[in-house]
């Protein structure tokens, strides 16, 4: 996403800690998100990531550090006259107004002409497709329906930022992907800075330009989905964004080649470029399983090991490979009538060089 | 957390503050005094318990006490009685009286037990009803309402519900898995009764029973109306009433009933903390039931429709003598008519005027104090906010005949500016004295409102833009409407029939509310018609506002609320 010079940053928040009582939940975070961005707020329940949305929506305990929106730092402003729009994860959608009423709270607040707020809270229910339905009480809709009021409720303020707290969660799967999707196209008709929080790494996938995963209060690494999949900066990063192998051990330089030797004594050819580290990770795709005694090039790391466990998952057969005592995990594509190992045959592994990352921890 | 205050603290700070002066002057203090006054010499003024010495001494105040403390106890015996078996039925066995069950338990409570003790003595006295058809049928008679066993009787009657309901809520929450594991153990009949269903149900009877007894032991009414005076709340406004705010016994009386009253709130509180043995699992609920054969079936009505009679019988023998002529050593009245209607509507109408306008201002002081306090407490981080909680609550551990003493004394001399009269004797003290007592009420009910307000719909107000105050005004508030009302509801209904405290504070005839009326008129025994009348117009006022408050309770509340009892004290 391109930064424009003129414009300064959607929002920045500069060494930001949070306590409840005694327990730090948001440890020194600092983060530049850019105007019109998607941005997305991906970790495991308790990392402090909607702890971070309702901090810059000005809820929860004062935190100290700054956030800077367009610039201007709104830390010491009541949540009110912050103008980030929030739609929360269960609507809060008031049960004693109309889905009009609702909408129009915002701008009515705002003092606005009458005229004024008629017009644009039909533009706002018109864009979620839901103007049939304005005299309706929130508990006569259904979920996805209910949703998209929290929505329209929320932009028709036309905010400078929006913040949406797991907002699909209380959907069923089906609706959540078209959910989505509208949720994404929305956001780019609008070009509006929108940050999203999501325990689900497909959904923080498949909608954000970049995101953010936090652990523990921490954020461990920052960048566009692809570029974090296929480099995390970390373990943790490696795992929670899908399933990874994970060996440990350390790197050892002989004076031909390069060679990873794991703890339980297995050496492991990598490529140039790595000097030190405590753990290789590969992920289950960029592994090959093949007979034993098939021989590999040079683009190839090759272990030897033994099947432990099969599953069939429809589009793929995922292996567990005992190789030397590590659990290796081969994701090997199905296809119709090819022949397939059991339990206990002996096989060759051959792990692309090129995806092996060595991480220092 | 810091003292200095944050703008968006101030508003709620100033309102803590107000409500805190207002319990500060009219709970605390008034209270206090009573104690104090009770340890303090009258003569020297010096602390002393001499006071309490002489109040043991005293032959007559020993038999007040232990005549409260009997008929307190034994009040609990019999409302026992009533309520086991009911309970017992309604969880047991697949019985088509359940919803009958059910209506006995509310239908006591809309009738205070002052109101109805005149006519139960028309019913079941040495002269009653009952005992005519009794003496007339087997030649004997049973001394039903004989001094004692008059208020026992009345006062078990009228409070049994508690029990009753506290009870049934027990057995129910038992999980049939908790019965069926003991079987599957080797337990069945009366063991398995008595070591697994009789000790999860204990503490809800316990609670219950707590309840039943302080209630009784701090009654006023039932015992003055049925002409037993050598009880100890009945001491405590004779001696304040003929001897004067002077002598230190009422308050010794006092000290005493506010202790027994802590004492057994603390003893219901002691029986539910830590033992909440809800145990029902998903999809299970209550113990195993079982059909009735066809002559259990009879035993059961039976017994239903005996206690069913006792109960409505004040209600009946309260219309029969509101419509009745004479009724005097006779089955029932002579003839009837609507004269004493007449009567109240030509003569008495101030009783109602006043207790409309009481009842309507206490009610409505009471909902705003509530809904305050309950915004403070759960929705502020405000240093100390428990304590408007706590202290708004201690209104109930106060016996009304205290609150009376208490006003009596602190305010007699605190002279109104304007009208030139002391406050004690000024009609608002009643208001006032009607709004600490039936605070409680109010604000269990707006405190229950304000936890079904979800936080997160008044944090999407403030992120639209809505300021602490608007969103109070646009959301909190419409949205606790339905606990705000049924809290105005129940207080008005319940202070329309306050007696004990405004027995106290009335101070001319004009002033009187409903309850007073009918304390006068039951007085003499041409009154006794219009009095009837008066109680009859009462029970119609608590009844219709109990009906309201559930309605609108049921309406509001789509979340199923546990069980809890809302009952007057007069």
């Amino acid at each position: 996403m391109m930064t424009n010079a003129h414009e300064p940053a959607g929002v920045v928040i500069e060494d930001l800690n949070l306590s409840f009582g005694d327990t730090h939940v948001l440890k020194g975070v600092d983060l530049t998100i850019n105007q019109g961005e998607f941005f997305a707020f991906l970790g495991p329940s308790g990392s402090g990531k909607s702890t971070l949305l309702r901090a810059i929506a000005g809820f929860g305990p004062t935190p100290t550090g700054r956030i800077l929106i367009q610039g201007h730092d709104i830390a010491d402003l009541p949540p009110w006259k912050r103008d980030v729009g929030m739609v929360f994860q269960s609507y809060a959608l008031w049960p004693h107004m109309t889905v009009r009423k609702n909408v129009a709270f915002g701008l009515e607040e705002r003092s606005l002409p009458k005229l004024e707020i008629n017009e644009r809270v039909e533009k706002a229910l018109d864009m979620v497709g839901l103007v049939d339905l304005a005299d309706r009480r929130p508990s006569q809709l259904s979920g996805g329906q209910q949703q998209r009021i929290a929505l329209a409720r929320t932009i028709v303020i036309e905010p400078k930022v929006l913040l949406l707290d797991e907002p699909l969660s209380n959907l069923d799967a089906n609706l959540r992907i078209q959910m989505r999707r509208d949720i994404r196209e929305l956001q780019q008709k609008l070009q509006l800075t929108t940050i999203f929080v999501t325990h689900d790494q497909e959904e923080a996938n498949t909608t954000s330009d970049r995101m953010a995963v936090l652990d523990q209060g921490v954020i461990q690494q920052v960048g566009a989905p692809i570029e974090l999949y296929d480099n995390p900066a970390n373990l943790f990063v490696a795992k929670f964004l899908g399933t990874a192998n994970i060996i440990k051990g350390s790197v050892i330089t002989n004076e031909s080649s390069l060679v990873f030797r794991t703890d339980r004594g297995m050496d492991i050819a990598l490529n140039q470029g790595y000097t030190h580290g405590r753990s290789i990770v590969f992920r289950p795709q960029n592994v090959d399983v093949c007979a034993a005694g098939t021989g590999a090039g040079d683009e190839h790391a090759k272990l030897n090991g033994k099947i432990e466990h099969m599953e069939f998952l429809g589009s793929i057969i995922r292996y567990g490979v005992d190789v030397n005592g590590d659990t290796v995990l081969v994701d090997h594509a199905h296809k119709m009538g090819e022949s397939i190992f059991q339990v206990g045959d002996s096989v060759d592994l051959l792990v692309d060089r090129e995806s092996i990352l060595v991480l220092a921890a | 957390m810091s003292l200095q205050l944050t703008s968006v603290q101030r508003g709620p700070a100033v309102a803590g503050l107000l409500i805190a002066l207002f319990l500060l002057l009219f709970l605390v203090v008034p209270v206090g005094q009573v104690i104090f006054v009770a340890f303090q010499d009258p003569h020297t003024g010096e602390a002393t318990i001499i006071n309490f010495v002489d109040f043991f001494r005293n032959s007559l105040f020993r038999e007040s006490f232990f005549n409260s403390f009997y008929v307190a106890s034994m009040s609990v015996v019999i409302a026992s009685i009533i309520s086991m078996p009911l309970a017992y039925f309604t969880t047991r066995f697949n019985f088509g009286g359940t919803a009958l069950i059910q209506t006995l338990g509310i239908i006591p409570l809309i009738m205070p037990p002052f109101v109805g003790a005149v006519a139960m003595q028309l019913l079941f006295g040495a002269n009653g009803s009952v005992n005519l058809l009794l003496d007339e049928w087997f030649g004997f008679t049973v001394p039903f309402m004989e001094g004692l066993n008059g208020v026992i009787f009345v006062e078990s009657i009228h409070y049994f519900p508690f029990i009753l309901i506290n009870l049934s809520a027990a057995l129910s929450n038992i999980d049939r898995s908790m019965e069926e594991s003991a079987q599957n153990l080797g337990a069945n009949g009366l063991r398995l009764f008595r070591r697994i269903v009789f000790p999860l149900a204990m503490p809800g009877y316990v609670a219950g029973a707590a309840l039943v007894f302080i209630k009784v032991f701090d009654d006023l009414g039932t015992p003055l109306l049925l002409n037993v005076n050598t009880m100890l709340a009945p001491q405590a406004y004779l001696r304040v009433t003929s001897i004067g705010i002077s002598d230190p016994m009422g308050y010794v009386i006092s000290v005493i009933l506010v202790a027994f009253s802590l004492l057994s709130l603390w003893v219901s509180m002691r029986a539910l903390k830590g033992k909440d043995y809800a145990t029902v699992q998903k999809g299970g609920g209550g113990l195993m039931k079982r059909d009735l054969r066809s002559w259990e079936k009879v035993g059961c009505y039976g017994v239903v429709i005996l206690i069913l009679l006792l109960v409505l019988s004040p209600h009946f023998g309260l219309l029969l003598l509101s419509f009745g002529t004479i009724w005097s050593y006779a089955v029932l009245p002579d003839a009837f008519t609507i004269a004493h209607y007449i009567t109240v509507f030509s003569t008495a109408t101030q009783y109602i005027t006043n207790t409309l306008l009481y009842a309507g201002l206490a009610a409505l002081f009471d909902v705003i104090l509530a809904t305050a306090i309950a915004y403070v407490v759960w929705r502020t981080d405000l240093v100390g906010r428990k304590w408007l909680d706590y202290g708004a609550t201690a209104a109930l551990a106060v016996p009304g005949v205290v609150i009376g003493i208490g006003y009596l004394r602190t305010f007699h001399s605190v002279d109104v500016p304007l009208i030139d009269q002391p406050l004690a004797s000024w009609w608002v003290i009643i208001v006032i004295a009607m709004t600490v007592r039936r605070l409680p009420y109010a604000l269990r009910s707006c405190v229950a409102a304000i936890q079904q307000v979800s936080v997160m719909l008044e944090e999407a107000a403030e992120n639209l833009g809505a300021t602490k105050s608007r969103t109070v005004w646009r959301i909190v508030i419409p949205l606790m409407s339905g606990g705000i009302l049924a809290g105005f509801v129940t207080s008005f209904a319940t202070a329309a029939v306050e007696l004990s405290a405004t027995i106290m504070l009335v101070s001319r005839e004009t002033d009187a509310p409903l309850a007073y009326g009918i304390y006068e008129f039951m007085q003499s025994a041409a009154g006794r018609g219009p009095g009837a009348a008066l109680g009859v117009i009462a029970v119609l006022f608590v009844g219709i506002g109990t009906y309201a408050s559930h309605v609108i309770i049921e309406r509001s509340n789509k979340v199923r609320e546990p069980k809890s009892i809302i009952a007057e004290e007069t």
